[in-house]
């Protein structure tokens, strides 16, 4: 498959979250708003490139026994930098993130790229496969936290992580009326996810079908 | 520190592992169509924390404190649950071949189970002592167990009716998923 | 064999690069991460030891009442407490501080929701005092009227006193709070309440008796000259904490007590236990023909009143109080006082002036000829200056009609 085909891949057909159902505890319960999404999604992204990078450097030379033991230190080595990179830079993040940082370590989307790709293919294929799914997680965060966050306080708010100012803010004061606070929740989390799982799941069908079809 | 009773009744109910935490999602959509796997499942997965939750503690604090090497409790934690996991799989293998094969790829990823990490983390950022270390590493995956059996029980309906096309599979489980974390909501105010 | 070696010395390896890594990592961050902690509390910290050198502090606290602890260097320990005092919904949160000597050399309150004019009494000199300069050993006792409070605060210093001890390597007699002295109260005692006969049936009396929070009802039953009995027939006040003088055991206490008998106040409901003696006291003095002292009757003979000039219910009066004459402007409406302003005040700035404060004054909206007043306690002859004011003011209305 091309690079180009595989990054876009990552984003809808193999969407991480809402079509391979990888990563889904630190999806649902991060995603009340944009700011955690997009702490989130980026610091799953950068740790998807290094410890794809980190592995495929080293395919050649880890023993395949021992393959899923090594994986799980690269990536826990680099999961608890992170925790202390953003403890002691991005307070804020921190606090709102909480122990979804250590549970990146168990997230799937992560080991199962090291094992489905990286360990096969070259450093520079591994970082942008890597780019790629990160992306498209980040991505499906997003989706989910706007909608949650829209509904629940009728308005968004982006901040920056290292200072905590205010970047931009958009308030929709004439829809606060019909706030509905579910969806801060996590049974709005799921609902919010089941529509979203639909939606792709429907576009998946419709170009499966055209595929089917123009064969 | 709440009495044992509170703790575990808070932590099957209240704050229930999957509706209300999130964690073990993915043996909760993946597992859940058969009531029989569910129990083999939850059964596993109460093995595995309670086991991991012992030797993580015990690790925790006999050697990584006094050594003032805290930073290492996520990879030190994570491969004692990865080696713990290893072991359950050649027990159930030996002494129960129909469940491990009904389980199958869902077994080895119960390390990647967030409900693990979570749970041995969680006894050590609680401060519990013993006797609420063992009572919470046993409630939590009772509670997993008994949402993963109705989910699945209510999945079994499911497969037998008509779903309109794009929701099948996954999409109407998490619709189902969300109207029992609302009903579970009103455990709130039990204890 | 040899592949087994090589498996665990390559995964021995590569974790022990991992804790290297970390280990760098870690040394970078963590005294952020540390300053970050005492940033967040400075503020409160040089709130007791302004300027010193702070570091944070392992503790252990089995109560879990401890939330924080900094040394101050070369001064003391500092411990942030939290406990749940009167209000349930808000903490109180205080930070106490202990010298190297175990002296208490600081106590501050950071955070206080509870009632204002009981629990909040906290954090006024009248409890921080007997705090500051104690030393770690002694007892600290609590505030009438506001021991739910004082009780959690104490038991919050009291933690922070067994954090001391293992802190400093000293032991600590951690001590109960103790009851504040009592009053010794009798029937005749002054309960500092507003208490009103509702309806005098024979002897049976139902009063209206102002407690905690609002009236209760009370029905009191004199048969010669004594108590017979006495009823809480509809109880306002908080509870599980009021309640706890409703009891049968501490009404049937009254039972053939007179205005001479000694009485008890129920403590940690003291307020609700007041109410109640006042009923009875009201009952026991009617039925003896014993005429409380109100507005009307008493004698404010020394103030000698004057009224200067008057205006279809307007009053301006002249009454000496300490040292001068204040002047006063009162309207009467419908017989009751509608409002009073001092309008020349020629008495003790500091002193006097805590009896024409708005409060004080606004205390007698509504007074008439019957009712009972109080006297500002350290004002009390500027008080009577205002009383004998409202007095003449009151009798001149009627007289008028």
């Amino acid at each position: 498959m091309n690079r180009k085909q595989n990054f876009i891949n990552g984003f809808i057909k193999e969407n991480p979250v809402f079509g391979l159902y990888l990563g889904l505890c630190s999806a649902l319960a991060i995603s009340t708003t944009i700011d955690n999404a997009i702490g989130m999604g980026l610091c799953v992204t950068l740790v998807l490139i290094f410890s794809n990078v980190i592995i495929s450097a080293m395919r050649k030379i880890t023993p395949s026994e021992i393959r899923i033991p090594v994986y799980i230190v690269v990536i826990a080595t680099l999961v608890t930098c992170a925790e202390m990179l953003i403890h002691a830079f991005m307070p804020s993040l921190f606090t709102s993130l909480g122990v979804f940082i250590s549970l990146i370590v168990v997230n799937c989307i992560i080991l199962g790229r090291a094992e489905a790709f990286a360990s096969k293919n070259g450093v520079v294929d591994a970082a942008l496969d890597g780019l790629g799914m990160g992306l498209g997680y980040t991505f499906s965060l997003l989706l989910i936290s706007v909608v949650r966050e829209l509904l629940a306080t009728a308005s968004l708010t982006l901040s920056n992580p290292f200072t905590s100012d205010i970047i931009f803010q958009i308030n929709l004061t004439s829809l606060e009326a019909y706030k509905i606070s579910l969806f801060s929740s996590p049974a709005g989390a799921f609902l919010t996810f089941a529509a979203f799982s639909a939606v792709f799941a429907m576009i998946k069908n419709k170009s499966d079908a055209k595929e089917k079809g123009t064969k | 520190m709440t009495d044992l009773f509170t703790l575990a009744i808070s932590a099957i109910l209240i704050n229930n592992i999957i509706l209300s935490k999130f964690f073990g999602m993915c043996p909760f959509l993946g597992v859940s169509r058969k009531t029989s796997s569910a129990i083999g499942m939850g059964a596993a997965v109460l093995f595995v924390i309670v086991g991991a939750s012992c030797i993580t503690y015990g690790l925790h604090y006999l050697v990584l404190v006094p050594l003032g090497i805290e930073y290492m409790q996520l990879i030190t934690f994570i491969l004692v649950i990865a080696s713990f996991v290893q072991l359950t799989e050649i027990i159930i293998k030996k002494f129960s071949p129909v469940l491990y094969k009904s389980l199958g790829i869902y077994l080895p990823l119960i390390t990647t189970n967030c409900a693990v990490l979570f749970v041995a983390k969680d006894n050590i950022t609680q401060g519990f002592n013993i006797s609420e270390m063992l009572t919470y590493s046993f409630s939590v995956p009772l509670g997993f167990m008994l949402v993963l059996y109705i989910f699945s029980a209510i999945r079994e309906r499911l497969d037998s009716s008509k779903v309109p096309a794009s929701w099948v599979g996954n999409p109407i489980a998490l619709v189902v998923a969300g109207l029992m974390a609302i009903a579970f909501t009103g455990f709130a105010g039990l204890v | 064999m040899k592949k087994i070696i090589t498996l665990t010395l390559f995964l021995a390896i590569t974790s022990a690069v991992a804790g290297g890594i970390l280990a760098y990592v870690n040394e970078l961050t963590a005294p952020i991460i540390d300053g970050m902690a005492i940033e967040a509390e400075k503020e409160n910290l040089e709130l007791i030891f302004p300027g010193a050198d702070f570091e944070e502090v392992a503790f252990e606290d089995e109560t879990g009442l401890v939330k924080g602890a900094y040394l101050a260097q070369g001064q003391g320990y500092i411990y942030k407490v939290e406990v749940v005092g009167y209000n349930s919904s808000s903490p109180v949160v205080f930070m106490i501080a202990y010298d190297n000597d175990a002296n208490n050399v600081g106590f501050a309150i950071l955070n206080q929701q509870e009632t204002s004019g009981f629990g909040s009494r906290i954090d006024t000199p009248e409890f921080i005092d007997t705090v500051i300069g104690t030393t770690v050993n002694d007892s600290i006792s609590t505030l009438s009227g506001a021991t739910v409070t004082t009780k959690a605060v104490v038991s919050g210093i009291n933690a922070a006193k067994a954090v001391y001890a293992i802190h400093a390597g000293v032991t600590v007699d951690v001590q109960e709070p103790t009851e504040p002295e009592a009053e010794v109260l009798t029937l005749s005692s002054d309960f500092a309440t507003d208490a009103q006969i509702v309806e005098n049936v024979d002897g049976v009396y139902t009063i209206s008796a102002k407690g905690y929070a609002a009236n209760n009802t009370v029905v009191v039953t004199i048969t010669d000259g004594i108590v017979a009995s006495v009823e809480v027939t509809e109880f306002n006040d908080t509870p599980t904490i009021g309640d706890l003088a409703t009891t049968d055991e501490y009404l049937s206490s009254f039972v053939g007590k007179d205005p001479s008998s000694q009485v008890d106040v129920v403590s940690s409901a003291t307020l609700t236990s007041k109410s109640i003696l006042a009923a009875v006291q009201l009952a026991l003095n009617d039925a003896n023909g014993v005429v409380a002292v109100n507005l009307g009757n008493n004698d404010f003979a020394t103030n000698k009143a004057e009224i200067v000039s008057s205006d279809a219910g307007t009053y301006n009066v002249l009454s000496y109080g300490f040292q001068a004459n204040n002047e006063y402007v009162i309207v009467i409406e419908n017989g009751a006082v509608a409002s009073v302003v001092c309008s020349t005040f020629a008495d003790t700035v500091g002193m006097g002036d805590l009896a024409t404060t708005d409060e004080y004054l606004g205390s007698m909206t509504g007074f008439t000829t019957e009712s009972s007043f109080d006297v500002v306690s350290g004002a009390t002859m500027t008080s009577n200056s205002v009383l004998a004011a409202v007095q003449a003011a009151l009798n001149a209305e009627v007289k008028g009609e």
